[in-house]
This record gives C-alpha cells, sequence and structure tokens, in this order.
C-alpha cells in the first residue's frame, strides 16, 4: 500500500513540473510581455524584474531559480499591484474560494447522490424522468446565465439574499448555488447510471435471493459499487467548480482568487496570471491524487 | 406437495428501440409439484426459459419481465409478492445456487460478512455475532473449504472459481433450506472442480435431505444425481420421468436428440451429434409444436397444433402426438 | 460495424438475462441504419435536430432581412423593448444597436467555434488514437501517458493565458478549444483500436499484405466512428459553452463582433433596467445547448443502446 501511495505520488510530479515549465516559458516568450526586451521598462520596475528573475543569468539559469521560487511558494512579485508578491494575493483569496468550492463539492455530492438514488429506484417513472429533466437542465445552463437569472430572482424581485458582499452566511447562497447547480446535474446523472448498473449485478441477485431487504442491499450491497465512480468525478469536479469559481467571483463580486485571476488577465497582470494558473494546476493535481488513492483504498481488488 | 407450480408464465417486454415493443414468452404455461425430499432436474438448451421458470418463482425478474399463474410453497403463495413477504422465504427456506461464481459474490464485501448476513437477516432478534460467525466458519468447513477461519476473511477475488462456488453453496445451506436451487451450478468450471461441485451437492443432499432442483443444460451430469428429471423446450416442459425412463425410454424426439448429442454417445458413431438447426427465436416461436422444425418425425398437425401432455407410465408425461416411439 | 452488432446483443442481454439473447435485428438493415431509425424514434432527439436546424438557418440568414447592420445604431430607439414596426424584433441595446441582428451574428460565431473546434479535435483525436492503439507496446504507453500528462493540467486557464499573451483572437479560441477537446477523443479512438486489432477482419487485411496506413484508414477508423460522433455531438456544446465563457469574462469574442457570451455580459450588466437584453441570446443559447445534448444522448442510445 505504502509504496502504491508513494507511486502514485511520484507520478503526479512531472505533471506539475510540465505545468511550471510550460508556465515559466511562456511568461518569457510572451510578445509585447514584461520580459520582451524591446519594450522600455521603467527603471524601478526593471531593477526589481532583476532582482527576482535574474535576467542577466542564461535562461537555464534563470528557470533553474523559478523553479526553486515556486517550490518555496514564491510567484514573485505581482504586475499590477506594486504591494503585494502573487503569493500574498493568491493567500488572500483562497479561503473565499476554498470555502465556495467545498461548499459546493459538498451540496452537489449530497443532492446529487439522493436524487440519482431515487431516479435509478423508479427507473422510467415521472420522477425519474422529472430528475434527468432537471439535470439536463442544470447541465446545459451555463453558470453565466443562471447566476443573473437568480439574482434577478432572489435578489432583486423578491429581495430574499444579497447580491454581492462576503462575509456572511447568506453572501454564500447563491454564489453556492450557481457553483453547485451542474455539478449536482453531474452526480444525479452518474448516480442513476452507476446504481442501474450496480443493480443488475449478479451478486445484487445473490443478495436477494439471500433474503436481503431493499435497504439493506441498497446501503451494504450497492452502494460501495455505486458510489466508486463518484469518487472518480471528484477530479473533474474540482477543475469545473475553479473554472465556475472564477465566473461566480466575478458575477457576485467575491474577494476570491477567480477575481483576482481574471482582473489578472484583464490587466495583463503576467506573474500574477502566471501563479494562479500554477497554484490551480497543483490543486487539480492533488485533487486527482487524493481520488486515486481513496480508490485504492476503498476497492479490495486494486493491488498495491 | 412442497412446491406446486400451476400453469406458470414468463413474459419479457423487449424494445429494440426500432420497431413496436415486443413480447417475448420465456416460459408458457409451465406446471409441476415437487415433494419434500425430492430431488429434480431441469434440463434444457439455453433460452428454454428453464432458468427463468424458478427466477420468477424467486421473485428475480428483471424489470421488464412479468411472472404470470401460481405458485405455492408450503402452502404460501409466492408469485407476485412483495419482497418484504418473499425474504421470509428466500435465503431462508429456498436457497438458491447461481452459474457464475465468479460474479455472484460482491467483490467488495468479505465472504464472512456475505455469509453472516444471511444470518443477520434471517434470525432476527435472535442473531449473535459470535455463534454465525462459529455457524459460518463451520459450514466452510462443511463445503470442504480448507482452513475456514482464514477464508472467512478473506474477498472474493482471492479465491478460486470452484472455491466461491463452494462459498454460494455455503451459503445458499446457513440456513437449513427445506429446497436448493442450482442454477448451472457447474458451467462455468473447469471439468474436474465440476466433479468435486456436484459430488459435493449429491453429499449434501444426503445428508441433510434437502430436495435440489438443478437447472441445467448437460444432460449426463444429472444421472447419479437426481430421481426425476424436467426437459423443457422453448418454455414448455416436453418430458418428465425418472432418470431411467428419460435415459433408456425417452418418448419426445428432442430428448432423443439431447441424449444422441451427448460427449458419451461419441464413441459408437464416432463423431459428435448435434441437433440440427437452430433453437427457435422466442420473439418468433413456430405455431404448433416448437420443435417441429428440428424434428426428425415431424407431421403436418404439428405445425399448426400444440401436442397436449401424454402419460406414458405413472411419473412419465410427453408432448408429443407420435406415439411407440 | 461488427462493433455495433456486438453493442446490439450485449443491450439483449442487458434487457433479458443471457438465458435468452433473441436475434432481433431487423432483417435487411445495416446497423447504421437501424441506429438512424433509432434516433428517429426518439422525439426529443428529432424535436432538438428540428430546432437547431432553425436555429441554424436564422443565425445564417437571418441578419439579411434585417434593416439594421451588426454595428449600426439607431438613433431613435436607444435601450428599447421588442418593437415590430421599427424591425427591432430582439429589441435594442443602450448604445441603440439592433440585438435580433447581434443575437444572430453571435449565433454564426458561437455555432461556427463549435463546429470548427470540435472538427479540429475530431480529426487530431482519431489520427493520435488510431496510431497509438494501433501500435500498441511502448509507443502507445508513451503516447498515452503524454495524454494523460495533458489531462491534469488546467487547460482553460492556459487558454486564457493565451489570450493574455496572444491578444484576443478568435482563431485562436478555435485552436485553443480544438487542442484541448481532442485529448478524450484520443482516448476513446485508442480504446476502440485496441479492442479492433484483434478482430479477425484486421488480422485478415493484415494476412492478405494490407499496409498499416491503409489498415487503419480502411479498418480501423471506420469502426471506432459510433462513439467518437457521439462524443463529437456532445463536445460541440461544450465547446460553445467555452467560447461563451470566454466571451461572457471579456476574454473572447472582441467588440463590435457580438457573441451569445458577449450578449448576455452585457445584458446581465443592466438586467434590471433592460431584461430584454440578456433573454434573447441567453434562451438562443440555452436552446441550442439544450438540443446539443439530447441530440448527442439520442445518437449515443441509437448507436449503444446499452443504457436505455
Amino acid at each position: 500500500m505504502l509504496s502504491y501511495f508513494a507511486k502514485r505520488i511520484a507520478s503526479s510530479i512531472p505533471t506539475l513540473f510540465i505545468i511550471i515549465t510550460i508556465a515559466f516559458f511562456m511568461i518569457r516568450l510572451a510578445p509585447g510581455g514584461p520580459f520582451d526586451s524591446e519594450r522600455p521598462v521603467p527603471a524601478e520596475i526593471a531593477a526589481n524584474l532583476e532582482k527576482v528573475y535574474h535576467l542577466n543569468d542564461p535562461l537555464p539559469v534563470q528557470y533553474g531559480y523559478y523553479l526553486l521560487n515556486v517550490l518555496k511558494g514564491d510567484f514573485g512579485p505581482s504586475f499590477k499591484y506594486h504591494d503585494f508578491t502573487v503569493s500574498e494575493l493568491i493567500a488572500q483569496g483562497f479561503p473565499v474560494s476554498i470555502q465556495l468550492g467545498l461548499l459546493a463539492i459538498l451540496l452537489s455530492l449530497m443532492i446529487g447522490v439522493l436524487l440519482g438514488v431515487i431516479a435509478a429506484l423508479r427507473q422510467n417513472s415521472a420522477i425519474d424522468y422529472l430528475v434527468m429533466g432537471l439535470a439536463m437542465t442544470g447541465i446545459t445552463i451555463p453558470n453565466f446565465v443562471m447566476a443573473p437569472i437568480l439574482i434577478l430572482l432572489f435578489g432583486v424581485f423578491w429581495g430574499l439574499l444579497p447580491t454581492s458582499g462576503w462575509g456572511e452566511l447568506k453572501h454564500m447562497v447563491l454564489p453556492v448555488i450557481v457553483l453547485s447547480l451542474p455539478q449536482i446535474a453531474t452526480v444525479a446523472r452518474m448516480t442513476r447510471a452507476s446504481l442501474i448498473e450496480t443493480l443488475n449485478m449478479p451478486y445484487i441477485r445473490t443478495a436477494k435471493a439471500k433474503g436481503l431487504p431493499t435497504r439493506l442491499i441498497l446501503s451494504r450491497h450497492a452502494s460501495r459499487a455505486t458510489l466508486l465512480p463518484i469518487l472518480s468525478w471528484l477530479g473533474p469536479a474540482t477543475a469545473a467548480i475553479i473554472t465556475g469559481s472564477v465566473v461566480v467571483e466575478t458575477i457576485f463580486g467575491l474577494p476570491g482568487i477567480g477575481r483576482h485571476f481574471i482582473n489578472g488577465a484583464l490587466n495583463r497582470d503576467y506573474t500574477l496570471v502566471m501563479g494562479v494558473v500554477v497554484f490551480y494546476g497543483f490543486l487539480i493535481i492533488l485533487m486527482n491524487l487524493l481520488v486515486d488513492l481513496l480508490y485504492a483504498w476503498l476497492d479490495p481488488r486494486i493491488k498495491y | 406437495m412442497m412446491l406446486t407450480i400451476e400453469n406458470l408464465r414468463v413474459d419479457f417486454t423487449v424494445d429494440s428501440g426500432i420497431q413496436r415493443k415486443q413480447t417475448l414468452q420465456a416460459v408458457r404455461g409451465v406446471s409441476l409439484e415437487l415433494d419434500q425430499g425430492e430431488n429434480v432436474a431441469i434440463v434444457g438448451e439455453s433460452g428454454s426459459g428453464k432458468s427463468q421458470l424458478f427466477n420468477a418463482l424467486m421473485g428475480l425478474l428483471p424489470p421488464n419481465g412479468s411472472a404470470h399463474g401460481s405458485v405455492s410453497f408450503n402452502q404460501q403463495a409466492l408469485l407476485n409478492q412483495s419482497d418484504k413477504s418473499l425474504n421470509k422465504i428466500r435465503g431462508k427456506e429456498i436457497g438458491m445456487i447461481f452459474q457464475d461464481p465468479m460474479t455472484a459474490l460482491n467483490p467488495y464485501l468479505r465472504i464472512g460478512k456475505q455469509l453472516t448476513e444471511v444470518l443477520e437477516v434471517h434470525e432476527g432478534a435472535n442473531f449473535n455475532k459470535e455463534s454465525a460467525k462459529r455457524r459460518a466458519i463451520e459450514m466452510l468447513d462443511r463445503v470442504k473449504i480448507k482452513d475456514p477461519e482464514q477464508r472467512f476473511n478473506s474477498y472474493p477475488h482471492e479465491l478460486s472459481g470452484g472455491m466461491r462456488q463452494r462459498v454460494v453453496i455455503a451459503m445458499a445451506l446457513l440456513c437449513k433450506p427445506k429446497l436448493i436451487i442450482a442454477d448451472e451450478p457447474t458451467t462455468a468450471l473447469d471439468v474436474t472442480v465440476q466433479t468435486e461441485i456436484i459430488r459435493l451437492l449429491k453429499d449434501i443432499y444426503r445428508k441433510e435431505r434437502t430436495s435440489i432442483v438443478l437447472i441445467t443444460h448437460d444432460l449426463p451430469l444429472v444421472a447419479g444425481l437426481c430421481d426425476r428429471i424436467i426437459v423443457m423446450y422453448a418454455g414448455k416442459i416436453v418430458e418428465t420421468g425418472t432418470v431411467d425412463e428419460i435415459f433408456y425410454k425417452a418418448q419426445h424426439p428432442y430428448t432423443q436428440a439431447l441424449l444422441a448429442a451427448t460427449p458419451t454417445n461419441t464413441e459408437k458413431s464416432g463423431k459428435m451429434l448435434a441437433i440440427d438447426g437452430q433453437p427457435p427465436d422466442p420473439l418468433n416461436l413456430p405455431a404448433g409444436c416448437a420443435f417441429s422444425p428440428r424434428c426428425a418425425f415431424v407431421e403436418e398437425r404439428c405445425k399448426t397444433e400444440s401436442p397436449p401432455e401424454r402419460k406414458i407410465d405413472a411419473g412419465h408425461l410427453v408432448s408429443c402426438f407420435r406415439e411407440n416411439n | 460495424m461488427l462493433g455495433l452488432i456486438q453493442g446490439l446483443n450485449t443491450k439483449m442481454s442487458a434487457l433479458i438475462p443471457n438465458e435468452i439473447i433473441a436475434d432481433n435485428a431487423v432483417v435487411g438493415l445495416s446497423p447504421w441504419q437501424q441506429a438512424w431509425r433509432r434516433l428517429l424514434n426518439n422525439k426529443a432527439a428529432v424535436v432538438s435536430i428540428v430546432l437547431l436546424v432553425i436555429i441554424a438557418v436564422l443565425c445564417i440568414f437571418g441578419p439579411l432581412f434585417s434593416p439594421w447592420e451588426l454595428d449600426s445604431v439607431d438613433w431613435d430607439n436607444m435601450g428599447t423593448p421588442p418593437h415590430l414596426q421599427s424591425h427591432h424584433y430582439f429589441g435594442t441595446d443602450s448604445n441603440g444597436r439592433d440585438l435580433f441582428v447581434r443575437t444572430l451574428e453571435g449565433g454564426r460565431i458561437s455555432l461556427m467555434v463549435g463546429l470548427l473546434a470540435t472538427a479540429v479535435s475530431f480529426i487530431i483525436g482519431i489520427i493520435y488514437g488510431s496510431i497509438a492503439g494501433y501500435a500498441g507496446g511502448k509507443t502507445d504507453s508513451i503516447m498515452m501517458r503524454f495524454v494523460d500528462v495533458l489531462y491534469a493540467l488546467p487547460f482553460m486557464f492556459f487558454v486564457i493565458l493565451l489570450t493574455v499573451y496572444f491578444g484576443r483572437s478568435i482563431w485562436l479560441i478555435f485552436i485553443a478549444i480544438g487542442a484541448v477537446e481532442w485529448l478524450t477523443m484520443a482516448r476513446i479512438v485508442r480504446g476502440q483500436t485496441l479492442s479492433l486489432k484483434q478482430r479477425s477482419f484486421v488480422e485478415a487485411a493484415r494476412v492478405t499484405g494490407a499496409s498499416h496506413y491503409s489498415i487503419i484508414k480502411r479498418h480501423i477508423i471506420p469502426n471506432t466512428l459510433g462513439p467518437v460522433i457521439v462524443y463529437a455531438t456532445l463536445t460541440v456544446p461544450q465547446v460553445i459553452l467555452f467560447e461563451s465563457f470566454l466571451s461572457f469574462l471579456g476574454l473572447g469574442v472582441q467588440e463590435p463582433m457580438s457573441s451569445w457570451g458577449v450578449l448576455i455580459a452585457e445584458g446581465a450588466q443592466q438586467m434590471e433596467s433592460a431584461p430584454w437584453m440578456v433573454l434573447s441570446p441567453a434562451i438562443m443559447l440555452a436552446v441550442t445547448l439544450f438540443c446539443l445534448n439530447f441530440i448527442g444522448d439520442g445518437l449515443r442510445d441509437a448507436l449503444d443502446p446499452k443504457d436505455r
């Protein structure tokens, strides 16, 4: 088991390495970017750049420095926010983004699994069609359409919830809903398909033939096989929720990483965008790693 | 009578998405009776409806299947009962053994859990974890599994196919059922293992006096184990009789063909005999006798009329127009 | 074709236990024809196809029938709701530009991006996947390892990065999206190829001395098309969504060009005073995405009816 863990962790390092490498060379080679020698830079910034990026050294040495810095968690100073380093900006936004993300994942799992199980157990009934129709809607309507609609309804027309701001629980409600709707839909569809497939397994028939009540068949015999595929959803879901958080934080004006990222992109704040990409890459890789390890732990057939 | 099946029919709704929904008749009016301690084999090709017959009475049909007719087990109605009332019988009064031991056990649960849960659900308040474990281990020993204590904590994938089938048998036996339905219990196994499993079933029958219904396509397998043989073709019983009656005085051309096609008959002719033609398309059964398109003795009326059941001897019944074969 | 026929049989066995596997295929129909019939029996898919054709025709020809241009300003009607007499069927934005024309022009862009980017990913994915699967062994594992690594990258962010560096060009979006989406396509094709190359008809072709190129072209690729077409159909809405997403954030299509994402972003800002601005592009986008998803689902059921 330990050796499998070690192997799996080792195999995710190259991916991270590639992300950092691409990041480094993109930042360096960007035409009209901050490192384009054709473009004059204010002396003060030039001195700063030199200090951080060792521009007078050969490129491989620069790369080495960059790698070292990133490993230390240092993405350099922001180009636009002169008083902040990229790491500070990420650290600032992280609590907001992680709260949103975790809540969305939790909500998606709970509601999605519940709806999926109901639909699967009532396969081809009106409830099933309703749930699947809603799921299709959830997957199809983009979050940047859903968010304005919800703001219009809950914020403007009914005045039930705030449409911007941060700090209290009520501020999280709409963003988390917008963030999780597509994921709830995805989880519901996956759960339904997975449970239907599992219930057709011969070992479920064995359990029935043994006289086990439906409740026990579901909780003991069908649960693990049904939920394992949902586990692998967590990887892509992290990526999707991060992507979604960019939109949600922009629309609801939340001080998370996503908004920094978009502001950075619009302001051509190269180091900030770069840093966020590497950070997001790291998060996604970490999540995929966790999923694989959990999978190995939960499925007795996987050999280490 | 312990088990009485009257005019059982099993239909499946088939939806190919191209044509109108069709009804597939898997079992077309089967009646049979089984006494306590009796040992019966149901023989037929795949598609003859022999498995669906027993899936229907155990309430194990897939959602697109439906059963009609009446089945009673010790005066209790079985057919189309709620899961709740069936669960008092399933696993307790009637045990079931399945064809493929590789998939019949839950890969995510330990053998021990899958065994003891049978006692857990059927003994209710009397359930005791320690004694359940002891009894499960005894049962594993009883079906000749080595190191039963150790195997109790194994996962199914750690066991060979033959071992897994023994576990499935142990599972079916745990509550000392009155009837065991064994659905092709040896088909998925190696030949050497097959004999061991049959020997085990025989031994169980001799010692526990548990009735066994053996569902199989393998006629010679049945000979040493069962009292009575029921031959099914295209959802109907075509011939019933004792082992001797079926093996030496078979009346139905299908039974005869089946006997001729068994490997033991190869030496005489030097080549393996096969039954001509294909099993019928269950969605498109021939009118009259379903075997008529493949029958060597086919007559004109076979193509339009269904032959009635005819008594040859006390327990020897055949559904064929042709007499004195 | 063989794969499809096998798919049909698996489906039958899933519906009714192994015991009764009926040869239910309709006589005289190729698997593709059967799939087509099955698709035509799927009401949601048929309605979606019809709607999608209407939307496409409207987007292509609709602007020709309006007196307004993409960026012409109607000084008399600024920020007015839908109004027939002035030919502002969807109303105007706060700059007095006609939303009917802008929405349909935006639709052209969205549909074009969807189709082109999917086509790019389709071609790359098929070539890459079939070569990896056919070659097998080390080549295969290296090629697929590369895909795995790319898979783990947060691509959306790289696309945003690209737009930051190279300016916001629609061509960049085509290429970037196409380059991302081919990964899944390659995996599907590779998986299919692995099983196909064991089949007897591929062996037979090899025995008769067919070149690797012609085996891949004649025998492998045509047989992987079923699942790939399904995936491609489901990729189009993803791509359209992605483009709208970038445009919404201001990183995609730029003014004065229009796109559904751009229009929704503009509309969302004035939702309280001018709700029609967000409504028409949002409805068009949602309907298009719905249709494409239903068609994709319908195709999947028709080609591989196992999950029905």
